[in-house]
């Protein structure tokens, strides 16, 4: 077994080169590995008030503001994703505070900002992703206009992209069976792929029913198949474990967010060996998607099943000598 | 009579179930068509180690019900704290839950610090359960820059 384990810190999304963030969690190690998949609408989120102030400023000192920034990144990366999975993807741009905007009687002025900016996005990317050219200026928190607003965009947008596509019954049973397997708490959280095959989803169905089943279920997302052939059930709870990083204890920011904070070897920062990091891993009740078992031995073999997983996607690291490792 | 349907290294998307009505077809080879729909890729992929395949499978299918396909992902991208997860909170509230006497949620939440993931069927009015839209909902931590 191993003498100890390290992580494996950060992944940039767009060029693939190694980062080192220290306690960044807004770029988990995990994010690349979850964000990419078939049939995916994406929502690119920025701040729409005061849009147009922060765009006037970056034109005067002849930049680009933030926003912008942070846009064309992501739709970049997702003509990236589109194109090396050969994917559909349809793209909507979403401002978000327009309370905030209300607040100080910047709407009108924002929102041409923010009509302007969608159109150059759109113009740009047009050879690549296709971007709504009507962007969304909305209340994130609002129930009533601006979520029915933001679905009847959604829908539209998935509309275009399934294109009426039609699917043998059995791959939206599929789906849907493993949609209510992810909302039940107390449902398995991985299996092997041959146990998988025999689980009540599949009931009926041929081998090659079962195999098209499995790649539509692992595509969409709704499962993860590890390279040692085992299936995660439940991608939320895989992902949070994933993306337990070095995290520095609470800053002044985080306020309500309840940081991990995995104490590892003094004299070399990322070290820990692995009966350590199962116990810290226990530890963590508070992120409710990790579902410790109740039962100590059983808990602790989760944790022990949950490394080696890890390690399946390079998460983390086994020291390949008996006696260090490195990041 | 059409025996062997070659249709290797195109830009297909989805192989139509028609094809299964050539009752003297024996050979259908579709590899090399990145695009294809995965559900029928992976059995033309696999078309060298096992050889028919694909053609059996269509044939499946094709003696079986189809349906429009409802599924897909919603993924939200962007900086920290611009309203992200509040947003997929605000989505994901049931009808007929508690929110609709309620109009705004509250302000203040947790920062987000690994993806979450959420199945959620889409209400849509007068729409019958099986022509419901279902999205797979992705949150990750909002990045400053990728």
């Amino acid at each position: 077994m191993y003498t100890s384990v390290s992580f494996h810190h950060v992944i940039d999304c767009s060029s693939s080169t190694l980062l080192f963030i220290s306690g960044d969690a807004q770029l988990a190690p995990a994010v690349q590995f979850f964000v990419a998949g078939e049939n995916t609408v994406f929502l690119i989120i920025i701040k729409g008030a005061g849009l147009h102030d922060v765009m006037r400023q970056a034109e005067i000192e002849g930049k680009q503001c933030q926003a912008q920034l942070v846009a064309q990144r992501w739709l970049s990366y997702i003509a990236d994703v589109v194109r090396a999975n050969n994917q559909r993807g349809e793209a909507l741009l979403i401002a978000t505070h327009l309370d905030e905007a209300q607040a100080n009687g910047t709407v009108d002025a924002d929102r041409i900002k923010l009509r302007e900016l969608c159109r150059h996005l759109a113009n740009s990317y047009r050879h690549s992703v296709t971007l709504q050219t009507m962007p969304l200026f909305v209340d994130a928190l609002n129930l009533t206009d601006d979520r029915s607003l933001v679905w009847s965009r959604i829908q539209q947008a998935a509309a275009a992209m399934l294109q009426q596509a039609r699917v043998p019954k059995f791959i939206n049973t599929c789906n849907d069976w493993m949609g209510e397997h992810a909302n039940d708490p107390s449902s398995a959280k991985w299996t092997t792929k041959e146990s998988f095959k025999r689980m009540p989803l599949f009931d009926g169905l041929k081998a090659s029913q079962i195999t098209s089943g499995i790649a539509s279920l692992n595509k969409l997302g709704y499962i993860i198949e590890l390279p040692s052939g085992h299936i995660i059930l439940k991608p939320s709870w895989f992902a949070a474990a994933a993306s337990i990083t070095l995290s520095p204890p609470p800053s002044e920011t985080d306020r309500l967010t309840k940081t991990v904070h995995l104490k590892t070897d003094r004299s070399k920062p990322g070290y820990i060996m692995l009966d350590a990091l199962c116990s810290q891993l226990l530890e963590v009740r508070d992120w409710k998607q990790l579902q410790w078992s109740v039962n100590a031995a059983t808990a602790r073999k989760e944790a022990h099943q949950l490394v080696e997983f890890l390690c399946d996607i390079g998460v983390v690291l086994v020291d390949p000598s008996p006696a260090q490792v490195l990041v | 009579m059409l025996t062997y349907l070659h249709l290797a290294s195109n830009h297909f998307t989805e192989l139509r179930l028609a094809l299964c009505r050539f009752l003297h077809l024996l050979y259908l080879n579709a590899e090399f068509n990145a695009r294809l729909t995965i559900h029928q890729k992976v059995h033309a992929d696999a078309e060298p180690r096992y050889p028919g395949a694909l053609l059996r499978y269509l044939k499946d299918c094709a003696a079986g019900e189809t349906q429009p396909l409802r599924n897909f992902r919603l993924m939200l991208l962007g900086e920290p704290k611009v309203g992200k997860s509040a947003l997929v909170e605000c989505l994901m509230q049931v009808p007929g839950g508690w929110f609709w006497s309620a109009t705004r949620l509250k302000h203040s939440r947790a920062r987000t610090q690994f993806p979450i993931i959420l199945p959620y069927t889409i209400e849509r009015t007068g729409a019958a359960a099986a022509g419901r839209l279902h999205a797979l909902i992705t949150d990750p931590p909002g990045t400053r820059s990728c």
